[in-house]
């Protein structure tokens, strides 16, 4: 049976390069492993934000590689609803179709994984 | 179950406070390098980690406390070899 | 899983060597692993984590050299130690071939370190019982 992996972002996007190399472990791992779940909390949240001009401070805009998890069959894309909020973010403001969670949902998704990467 | 281990000190990152939030039942929380200091100081999860420590489910790693000098006030203090126990007792491990 | 039975562990190892604990941690667990008679399938490093292949790494004499001590250990207990590509040459560690290819002077990777794809990580991931984060 393949293994269950979640993958937790929770850094901002920019200010340091975590978010984007995380993104690209994901899709790398997506051709090797289709039970991918993918979790975004605290400041991971705003990595989904959208009209972002990473170019303006020399950086790279990764969000049309976010368009291409779906690309890639990860349909399991999970969001802290707690941390939107808190950020004064809703859900029309993400460049993804995601799931919404409580805290307490994402616990019981995280538990269900067999492996879990966090960054 | 999660092994959730936590690295940086709680008093210059969120690391500890997202990681309690995130907690369920029957996890464990192993706290090294930095974040030791968690159990010898008086942190704004005490109360959560005192009662981890009642369900025997808080942990902190020897070898960090003893090198910066700290003691600890709660949790038990286990060595790598127990860590890796940890790892084998949990299906997963969860770093923060 | 009972204490008596032989795990397999992949780590992945993610800090930078020079300025955090992170890859001295991950090298501390992995001799406890293996002195618990467990098994170490390789270790993956990404993110600042690669900077551990430099092999211009040259601390004080006074300082513990972490990628020695890591070369040291995997050559011991032969597992693989895998750094990510382009997180590598993002950072500016670089192998003889991939030099030819860029067309730079110089290369650095550290032996035995190996320059692999994401997917060995896939690979350390699938192989093990445990996966592992520093």
């Amino acid at each position: 049976m393949e293994k269950k992996i979640g993958i937790i972002n929770r850094q901002a996007p920019h200010g340091s390069s975590t978010a984007r190399e995380a993104l690209d472990l994901t899709l790398a791992m997506s051709a090797f492993n289709e039970s991918l779940s993918i979790f975004f909390i605290g400041d991971g949240v705003y990595q989904l934000l959208a009209k972002h001009q990473a170019d303006f401070i020399l950086q790279k805009d990764f969000q049309p590689m976010l368009q291409m998890l779906e690309l890639y069959d990860v349909e399991q894309i999970y969001v802290c609803q707690d941390s939107l909020s808190v950020r004064n973010i809703s859900v029309e403001q993400l460049v993804i179709k995601t799931t919404l969670l409580s805290t307490d949902e994402i616990n019981e998704y995280l538990q269900q994984q067999h492996q879990l990467m966090s960054f | 179950m999660i092994l959730h281990t936590v690295s940086r000190s709680p008093f210059n990152s969120f690391a500890l406070k997202d990681c309690v939030k995130q907690l369920s039942d029957n996890d464990l929380l192993l706290l090294l390098n930095d974040a030791v200091s968690a159990v010898s100081a008086t942190t704004d999860q005490h109360s959560y980690l005192l009662q981890l420590d009642q369900s025997k489910r808080l942990f902190v790693l020897d070898v960090d406390l003893q090198a910066r000098g700290l003691k600890a006030n709660m949790g038990q203090v286990v060595s790598y070899a127990e860590f890796v126990a940890l790892t084998i007792r949990c299906q997963s491990q969860l770093a923060w | 899983m009972s204490d008596s039975e032989v795990i397999k562990f992949s780590l992945l190892v993610t800090g930078n060597p020079a300025s955090s604990q992170n890859t001295a941690s991950a090298l501390q667990f992995c001799e406890a692993v293996l002195a618990a008679g467990h098994k170490i399938c390789g270790v993956f490093f990404y993110l600042d984590g690669v900077l551990t292949a430099s092999d211009l790494i040259n601390p004080a004499s006074d300082e513990v050299n972490i990628p020695d001590r890591w070369v040291a250990l995997a050559t011991q207990y032969k597992f693989a130690l895998e750094v990510c590509v382009s997180a590598s040459l993002r950072r500016g560690i670089v192998n003889e071939q991939e030099a030819a290819q860029l067309g730079l002077q110089h290369y650095n990777l550290k032996s035995p370190f190996l320059l692999s794809g994401l997917g060995q990580l896939a690979e350390l991931s699938a192989s093990c019982d445990r996966l592992i984060q520093f």
